[in-house]
């Protein structure tokens, strides 16, 4: 079905259930990528992700967003923040990680199973367990950034924080990421523009 | 503009949410900084491994099965909603008051300003056939208590008072024809004027 994000919600309060499905399609990648990168593990994912759109379906009636995929990934954000302080209720999600250890590291992860994307390069898999080491924070912007493509705008608005406040979670967490890519960062660094 | 800042803006810029002044600002600054240009290029490129190599896939067709059985069994309205009762009484009174004014203005008899109560009786007559007999044919020294008894029939139709059947101070005034009707008679019905 075709349409916009706004369209096909309206579609759907009309009555037109192939609206949401469209809806559903449209998003599912990105929402369980980010979900999948969130919480490190499949059945975790799918869980997440059914009760997000379950969640979607309760409150489209006053749905009001500007931009559909940041208000699916804030509504997922919260379940996944939900399933992460119920698994390990004595870990602050504020608190930087203890000795060295993120919460990803303690949280134990689950295999990605026959359903990872592809077979990474060995950067790749370096920067996919980079990445699932970021303290949570760090993490939720790089993935809202880079799975679900939101603005820093909404990133902010999702995590109840400045912009200037996700702008620098970023930057740490791109930070932690640059010396994966030492060869390659230092060769572009040293070049004149 | 310092190279932390240029950080920063190169970063926005990537999402679209730079002005052109702080676009061009940093553009200028990007093309005399090789470090601010490396730095650019390094950070699209872990944006672009990061999006390559990041584990994902898509949920389970079960999964896919139930939100769809829930979309179907949920089919959302554009009606609003509301969680608490008093909002949803509120709306209500709101759009009897529209509906009331409305009329009002652009009714060509309108009764006299003084008398609310037809303003009422004429509100029950666009929503319903059955308007209580205890509204007919009234002088206005009842007035007061007639809106009172709307105002708790509006009330226990939105179930935020009890049913209430204590006698008003005087049976309400009727013609020689009727048996005398009162409030306690109509609201004893049950029946809700509106339906």
């Amino acid at each position: 079905m075709e349409g916009t994000d706004r369209e096909l919600v309206d579609r759907y309060r009309g009555g037109q259930v192939e609206a949401l499905e469209a809806l559903v399609a449209r998003y599912r990648r990105m929402l369980f990528g980010f979900i999948f990168n969130m919480v490190g593990g499949a059945d975790d994912a799918d869980d997440i992700f059914q009760e997000t759109w379950f969640r979607v379906i309760r409150k489209i009636g006053g749905y009001r967003e500007e931009n559909f995929g940041g208000w699916l990934v804030r509504i997922a954000r919260n379940i996944a923040i939900d399933r992460i302080r119920r698994r390990k209720p004595n870990l602050s999600l504020d608190a930087e990680p203890e000795a060295g250890r993120s919460l990803a590291e303690v949280i134990p992860g689950r295999d990605p199973g026959p359903r990872r994307r592809v077979e990474a390069s060995d950067t790749g898999r370096s920067i996919a367990r980079a990445v699932a080491g970021l303290p949570i924070e760090q993490k939720e912007v790089f993935l809202m950034r880079v799975e679900a493509d939101l603005s820093f705008k909404e990133i902010a608005r999702a995590q109840g924080v400045s912009i200037n406040t996700a702008l620098a979670r970023m930057q740490y967490a791109l930070a932690k990421l640059r010396p994966l890519l030492k060869t390659e960062y230092e060769g572009l660094t040293t070049r004149g523009p | 503009m310092n190279c932390k800042d240029a950080e920063r803006e190169m970063l926005l810029a990537e999402t679209g949410e730079l002005s052109r002044r702080k676009l061009d600002e940093l553009e200028a600054h990007i093309s005399a900084c090789a470090a601010c240009s490396g730095r650019r290029q390094g950070v699209r490129q872990i944006v672009a491994a990061a999006r390559h190599a990041l584990p994902g896939g898509a949920p389970s067709p079960a999964v896919i099965a139930r939100i769809r059985a829930a979309a179907a069994d949920r089919p959302a309205c554009g009606i609003l909603r509301f969680r608490q009762p008093l909002f949803q009484a509120l709306a209500y009174a709101a759009a009897l008051a529209l509906l009331a004014g409305g009329w009002f203005l652009l009714a060509p008899n309108r009764p006299p300003p003084e008398a609310p109560i037809h303003d009422v009786r004429a509100l029950l007559h666009m929503v319903s056939d059955t308007v209580p007999p205890a509204l007919e044919a009234r002088d206005h020294t009842h007035r007061e208590q007639e809106l009172r008894a709307l105002a708790q029939e509006l009330l226990i139709m939105e179930g935020l008072a009890e049913e209430s059947w204590t006698e008003l101070e005087e049976p309400l005034p009727t013609s020689d024809a009727e048996p005398a009707p009162t409030a306690l008679r109509w609201r004893s019905t049950g029946a809700c004027p509106l339906s």
